[in-house]
């Protein structure tokens, strides 16, 4: 379904270092990865690179052998239309409740109301967040709101699931839950990338772990994309 | 591979989505405008009184120039004899009159005819029964050529002013000529504050949806996360914009109604006094259609300016 191919991309923020060097990483169709390094290793950058939130400052980006560095600006709300997203901040809307926060991708897809409530309570359900739906997200937890995100980031069934630090407030238990509805979406044929540093939870997962240094690659399980 | 090439084919986009869109929006919209009624009540009377002034000197050019219109005296002017002229010494000049080349016809109203025309205003008459013998001169209307001009119009009236039993000569084009130019200068003037208040009402319009914006930046920013086109972010405060607009035509239209009905009486006396009916333009549902449609386009202008702008500040793409 989706193949994503990270060509030499470097990333320089003004004033700051390079949050990228130098990266080339291959994620084949219908694949889960682990992008796993220390704090600052640059894994929400490569993240953000792929929902082009940010531009990379050389490189190329390849969705589908679609160079997503040149979309067009125009093209971007259909591209990312196609992603979920699970953010290290959540980026929920405060002022508005649980349900209204996960029904927002089909709301903005233009989906008809009755499919958007089957949608939505099924992908809280999933997260156990079902009788919390009319809450505002302000009176939830830390690991609430991140459940809350990563229903958002799947009621839309995304063909490229991108997770940045999906399990990071949550517990063990809950974690593992989490994963293993990655997962499932992975059986189905979504290209799936989860950014995480909890190398207990990855290991045990078994999946390919890519894993960022100081913005370069310095280990990959495949070994074609390790760059030494 | 073209340029145009996209990750995945696009789904099409049903046309009932966008139609369930703007019906949210709306609803949205008005509840978010009600909810902030004390805010959007002050912008209404701001945009309001913005648009009442060049609405209403557009009334007044509309009624001046049917008032011209309605008068069929542009080529004529009117001969008062003096009270009491003899009827011999009257018909001498009328001939006169009738000979010169320019004039066309001659219709004389003698002091009874007067008095006859005047007995359908009920306050007059009662008057005058008061008087011994009839006050009122007799007259002569007399039209001259179309294409004559008004200098030349002036000239031939003036011609017989000086004659024994002419009491005063009116042309009353120069008076109707004087307020035709008074009517374009109300006209230009309408355009020039048109504009100038038009800007206005966009920028109050545009000042309030960018309040409106800037509280909701949060949600623009994860709405463009998850997909959002910028139609989709902005149409909320395109309709916004219109409310806005709307409102500030309904209360510019309850102005202009409000002094049209102040004015009708006082012109009604002043216009009946020269013989004229006075039918007030401007209370017709399409000047107040056309006063919403301007105020809407304002609004929905004031939107696009102030969401364009703040957009485009929103890095996210
Ligand atoms: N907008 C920015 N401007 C300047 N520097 C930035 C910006 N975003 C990230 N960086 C820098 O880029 C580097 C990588 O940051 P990134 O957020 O990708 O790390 P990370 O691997 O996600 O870390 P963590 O595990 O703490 O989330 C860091 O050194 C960070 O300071
Ligand atoms: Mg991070």
């Amino acid at each position: 379904m989706s193949k994503i191919e990270f060509q030499r991309v470097t990333k320089r923020f003004e004033g700051g270092g390079e949050a990228l060097k130098d990266v080339s990483v291959v994620f084949p169709e219908g694949t889960m990865t682990f992008l796993t390094g220390h704090s600052g290793a640059g894994k929400s950058t490569f993240l953000r690179l792929l929902l082009r939130t940010e531009s990379p400052t050389r490189g190329q980006i390849f969705v589908n052998d679609v160079n997503i560095v040149k979309l067009p600006v125009r093209k971007i709300p259909a591209y990312r239309q196609n992603l979920g997203a699970v953010f290290q901040d959540h980026h929920l809307l405060a002022e508005r409740s649980v349900y209204e926060n996960v029904a927002l991708p089909l709301k903005v897809a233009g989906m008809r109301e009755q499919d958007v409530a089957r949608r939505v309570r099924a992908a809280l359900s999933r997260v156990g967040l079902l009788e919390k739906e009319r809450l505002g997200t302000r009176a939830l937890s830390t690991g609430e709101q991140q459940r809350v995100g990563i229903a958002r980031a799947v009621v839309n069934r995304p063909k490229v699931l991108l997770a940045d630090e999906p399990t990071g407030n949550l517990d063990p238990d809950l974690s593992r839950d989490i994963m293993t509805l990655f997962e499932q979406f992975n059986q189905v044929g979504t290209t799936v990338i989860v950014a995480s540093h909890d190398r207990e939870l990855i290991d045990a997962m078994g999946f390919r772990i890519v894993e960022l240094a100081s913005g370069g690659v310095i280990r990959d399980d495949d070994s074609t994309n390790l760059d030494k | 591979m073209a340029a145009s090439k996209e990750p995945w084919p696009r789904s099409k986009r049903p046309i009932a989505a966008t139609f369930r869109d703007h019906v949210s929006v709306i609803r949205d919209s008005v509840r978010f405008t009600s909810s902030r009624f004390g805010t959007s009540l002050l912008v209404w009377l701001l945009i309001g009184t913005a648009m009442a002034l060049p609405a209403g000197l557009y009334l007044i050019e509309r009624n001046i120039e049917v008032i011209s219109r309605q008068w069929d005296s542009l080529n004529s002017f009117s001969v008062y004899f003096e009270v009491g002229a003899s009827v011999g010494d009257i018909n001498e000049l009328v001939q006169q009159i009738r000979n010169h080349s320019d004039i066309v016809t001659v219709s004389t109203v003698t002091p009874e005819e007067a008095l006859n025309e005047f007995s359908s205003y009920k306050e007059i008459t009662d008057a005058m029964t008061l008087l011994e013998s009839n006050p009122l001169p007799a007259s002569a209307r007399v039209t001259v050529d179309d294409q004559l001009s008004l200098e030349r119009l002036s000239e031939v009236a003036s011609q017989f002013e000086a004659v024994g039993v002419v009491d005063e000569i009116v042309v009353e084009r120069a008076w109707l000529q004087r307020l035709q130019a008074i009517g374009e200068f109300i006209s230009r003037l309408g355009w020039v504050l048109g504009i100038l208040f038009g800007a206005g009402a966009v920028l109050i319009t545009a000042a309030s949806v960018r309040l409106a914006l800037e509280m909701r930046l949060e949600e623009i920013k994860v709405l463009k996360l998850v997909g959002a086109t910028n139609a989709f972010i902005t149409r909320p405060f395109l309709y916004s914009g219109a409310i806005y607009g709307l409102g500030g035509a309904l209360v510019a239209a309850m102005v202009l109604s409000a002094a049209l009905i102040l004015l009708e009486a006082p012109l009604g006396a002043l216009w009946s006094s020269y013989g004229q009916m006075v039918n007030l333009q401007g209370d017709e549902p399409a000047f107040y259609s056309g006063l919403g449609l301007v105020g809407v386009i304002l609004g929905v202008i004031g939107g696009l300016v102030a969401s364009n702008q703040r957009l485009r500040e929103i890095n996210i793409d």
